[in-house]
């Protein structure tokens, strides 16, 4: 929306919401740093094939998540594709 | 000893553990060692990212990138998508200074850096190149000259230079004394990508389409070298089922077929973890 048309229409969104296919897999890579979520039985089925439970990736550390969701954050992509970085959720 | 960082991206580690295990299985008796990338993310997933916000696709994927460099090792990757994202990433800030100036400007707060000093290679790009075909037959010493495999290489090995990626896997396949069974629509997409703009379409128009050829050419499994094209694979034969339609096709990574043939017990990487049952593999190894 373009700022003339911002003061002609000011109650009118100015980001159009993603679908929802989008939202839900960048709305769990900004919580978890991955896309799907690692289950419990995912954790024991890992353990029993050799593997550590939890593999050394975003999912091991929450330190590790949180750089990525601050380096999102500060690189100003939420207002682009509409996210509220304080409810970790989508605003539209 | 060769050596890379594994990237393991999302589906593999949380959903797909099987292909992870047999990779690290295969890994040790071809001499290759593989070092944890610690703390990397979804890659991210090109067809979401990409298209969602450029500035958030190429600033994660350089982050990625830029923990594998501190390792100072190439990066070896297990599915297309990952492939794709952090090749394409990687060529295009080094191919661009400005763009690379940005996106290591959006890092610098966080200690890290994109350089451009290591490279992105699919496994199939590992095994063909760096492995050879010969070190790949000195390991087999399981006969599978009775398993029919459909391979399915994705569309990513397709967008490879001279179509290399789809041709590895073939002549990696073709190395194990497995027979190939061609049904035609080797090149058509499996339907993921879809998925996200029509669950049905995807699965009737693309993943429906293959398994009815797959089916037809008289395949006992189908060979993928991308979790994305298996989870596909799996999804759409359990929706189908529910239909009534059972198709039985067990969907297997590369590196899977490659322990079995390596005489790798099939339970100690995963194999009977299946969503899709593998028992017509596993009974005939055991049996």
């Amino acid at each position: 929306m373009s700022s003339i048309e911002g003061k002609i229409y000011p109650l009118r969104k100015d980001i159009v919401g993603l679908q929802d296919s989008l939202k839900s897999p960048i709305r769990s890579i900004l919580r978890t740093g991955h896309v799907p979520m690692l289950s419990r039985y995912m954790q024991r089925t890992r353990s029993r094939i050799g593997l550590p439970s939890i593999p050394p990736t975003a999912y091991s550390n929450t330190e590790y998540v949180n750089q990525m969701f601050n380096l999102i954050k500060s690189i100003g992509a939420g207002r682009r594709i509409g996210f509220d970085f304080d409810r970790r959720d989508f605003k539209y | 000893m060769l050596e890379y960082s594994l990237f393991l991206g999302c589906y593999i580690p949380a959903m797909q553990p099987f292909a992870e295990s047999s990779m690290r299985a295969i890994s040790s008796k071809l001499g290759i060692n593989l070092l944890d990338i610690n703390g990397a993310s979804c890659c991210p997933v090109p067809e979401i990212a990409r298209l969602v916000d450029e500035d958030l696709w190429l600033t994660v994927a350089a982050r990625n990138l830029s923990l594998a460099e501190a390792i100072g090792r190439d990066i070896i990757v297990m599915c297309n998508g990952c492939w794709e994202s952090l090749h394409e990433a990687r060529e295009k800030l080094i191919e661009s200074s400005d763009l690379r100036e940005k996106i290591n400007g959006n890092l610098k707060g966080f200690g890290l850096k994109f350089n451009g000093t290591i490279k992105v290679k699919h496994y199939t790009e590992v095994l063909f190149e760096d492995v050879g075909l010969n070190a790949i037959r000195s390991n087999v010493n399981v006969d599978l000259s009775w398993l029919k495999v459909a391979l399915h290489p994705g569309c990513k090995l397709y967008k490879m230079s001279d179509e290399r990626g789809a041709k590895y896997l073939r002549e990696i396949v073709k190395a194990l004394n497995v027979e190939i069974v061609d049904y035609g629509l080797e090149r058509v997409c499996c339907g993921y990508p879809l998925m996200l703009y029509s669950v049905d379409k995807a699965m009737r128009e693309r993943t429906k389409w293959k398994l009815d050829a797959i089916k037809n050419s008289g395949a006992n499994a189908i060979v993928v070298a991308c979790p994305a094209c298996y989870d596909q694979f799996e999804k759409a034969q359990l929706t189908f089922k529910d239909e009534g339609l059972e198709y039985g096709i067990p969907v297997l990574h590369l590196s899977e077929l490659l322990a079995l043939s390596f005489g790798i017990k099939p339970e100690s990487f995963g194999l009977n973890t299946h969503a899709i049952s593998t028992e017509n593999i596993i009974g005939r190894l055991v049996g």
